[in-house]
């Protein structure tokens, strides 16, 4: 109910912004939905957010892998933390901007660089959060596991995974937000489709109609998978700290 | 440090602790042994006693092989499973009780895992997440999930801190029940005398940190054939040690 108001209080918003800015520089509500669907009809929309979901489903994937792994490790072990600190400083610190860039000069204007540049600008996220996750294992059920002698896969999947599981959340619900950002921009500089190309093409021409009606479906979209996808998966893997059985 | 395996004889477990030390923050050392010897034959149960913080726990640590870093050997025979109930339950929080006592023991069947469970009473929380125990249930299930491993060699941390009387008795009876009927070479620590002499057939006292051997007291008709005044006269002998 109190969504639905808020929904409403957004549209209102959005009209009562189009009186004072003019439609030019803010479009009316009901012109972008027209221009949404023309696009949808057209089958543009679709083709678009399903490239940009795409490179955005492998620059996360790409990240979160790396990033677990090397995060995981620097966690456990003070001489990788030690030798790999400076660097994870300086990706941490390094524009996004100028990893795009580099990418694309050095690699070409391809998805490799497109999707490399993605995953490089949201590894050192998660290489710290997950760093964090492993130095707060807990030793004792470490040491419980190895006088039973827990195997590898058992201690893996039964003590490791969940203690990280919270930290993985985290660093998966600031990754995504992150990687599609990251994307459209990515897009915007040196791809010939998805969402962020369009933005472009909308930028050129001054078509505001156009932009929003391609950026309004891929945040619906990003928060779909936000609320129907990653906060479930966030609730159960706490399920066992609310006691439940 | 040294972890050797023991041959054919009857002992299971010999303990040959020559110093144990901590290194602190500025370098400085430690003692927290000193020379420690003692052995256990299979089916035997042997209680460590001492003095709060003279290093009963870093004993069983050594024994269990947590820690390597010290001078001496421990020798058991390669072919033993070793179970060790420690002082805090250990157990995984995001698994129910039966869990718990299956990921240790994969193999265990439903009938065995059952009678187990209700041995130590637990059956109705079987499916109860720790969080859901009280520490006497929880330390029960932490002795469940060891005896599920059929171990040959059992280490006890402490198994009755901040347990009231009655639920430490009841514990100590249903420890007694299982060593026994299962002939596990069992090691406990301990700091309540009373427990200590109940279950053991040995006593080791040992002395101020760092700890050393300060005696070693056969308990002649041990367990439930102890009358009150043999119970009686072996804590005063213990505490005279001490």
């Amino acid at each position: 109910m109190w969504r639905l108001v808020s929904v409403g209080v957004f549209f209102a918003c959005w009209q009562i912004g189009v009186e004072i800015a003019g439609p030019r520089n803010l479009p009316a509500p009901i012109d972008v939905l027209r221009r949404l669907a023309q696009e949808a009809l057209s089958g543009a929309l679709f083709f678009h957010l399903g490239v940009t979901l795409l490179r955005v489903g492998a620059a996360f994937v790409l990240a979160m892998a790396i990033g677990a792994v090397i995060g995981f490790v620097m966690g456990r072990h003070r001489v990788a933390d030690r030798l790999g600190d400076p660097w994870l400083v300086l990706l941490l610190n390094l524009p996004a901007l100028v990893i795009i860039v580099l990418a694309y000069i050095w690699v070409g204007l391809n998805e490799v660089a497109a999707i490399g540049a993605v995953a490089l600008n949201k590894i050192p996220n998660a290489i710290v959060i997950l760093r964090e996750g492993a130095r707060a294992l807990d030793p004792q059920l470490d040491e419980m596991a190895g006088v039973f002698r827990f195997p590898f896969a058992t201690r893996l999947r039964h003590v490791l995974a969940p203690q990280l599981a919270p930290y993985f959340a985290a660093a998966a619900r600031s990754g995504l937000s992150l990687v599609w950002k990251i994307v459209l921009v990515v897009e915007l500089i040196g791809r010939s489709n998805g969402v962020g190309f369009k933005i472009n093409v909308a930028f050129q021409l001054f078509d505001m109609t156009l932009l929003l009606a391609y950026a309004l479906p891929f945040v619906g979209v990003m928060l779909a998978i936000e609320v129907f996808l990653v906060q479930p998966l966030e609730r159960k893997v706490s399920r066992w700290r609310l006691g439940a059985a | 440090m040294n972890a050797k395996s023991l041959g054919g004889g009857s002992a299971r477990l010999e303990v040959s602790i020559k110093s144990k030390a901590y290194l602190g923050a500025s370098g400085e050392r430690h003692d927290a042994l000193g020379e420690v010897a003692f052995a256990l034959e299979k089916g035997e149960v042997g209680a460590v006693v001492g003095p709060s913080g003279c290093g009963k726990t870093t004993l069983l640590r050594i024994v269990a092989g947590l820690d390597a870093r010290f001078e001496g050997a421990i020798s058991r025979r390669e072919t033993d499973r070793l179970a060790v109930v420690f002082q805090e339950p250990r157990l995984l929080p995001w698994r129910a009780v039966e869990d718990n006592v299956r990921l240790a023991a994969p193999d265990i069947g439903d009938e065995e895992l059952a009678a187990l469970l209700a041995t130590l009473g637990l059956s109705e929380h079987r499916r109860h997440f720790p969080r859901e125990l009280s520490l006497g249930l929880a330390r029960r299930v932490a002795l469940a999930r060891a005896m599920a491993v059929h171990p040959d060699l059992l280490l006890l941390d402490e198994p009755f801190a901040s347990l009231d009387n009655a639920t430490a008795s009841d514990l100590v009876e249903q420890i007694i029940d299982i060593v026994a009927a299962r002939a596990i070479t069992t090691l406990l620590v301990t700091h309540d005398l009373d427990a200590a002499v109940r279950l053991a057939d040995v006593v080791f006292v040992l002395s101020e940190r760092p700890a050393r051997l300060a005696a070693r007291i056969v308990i002649s008709s041990p367990r439930r054939g102890l009358t009150p005044e043999a119970a009686a006269d072996v804590t005063r002998k213990i505490r005279t040690a001490q």
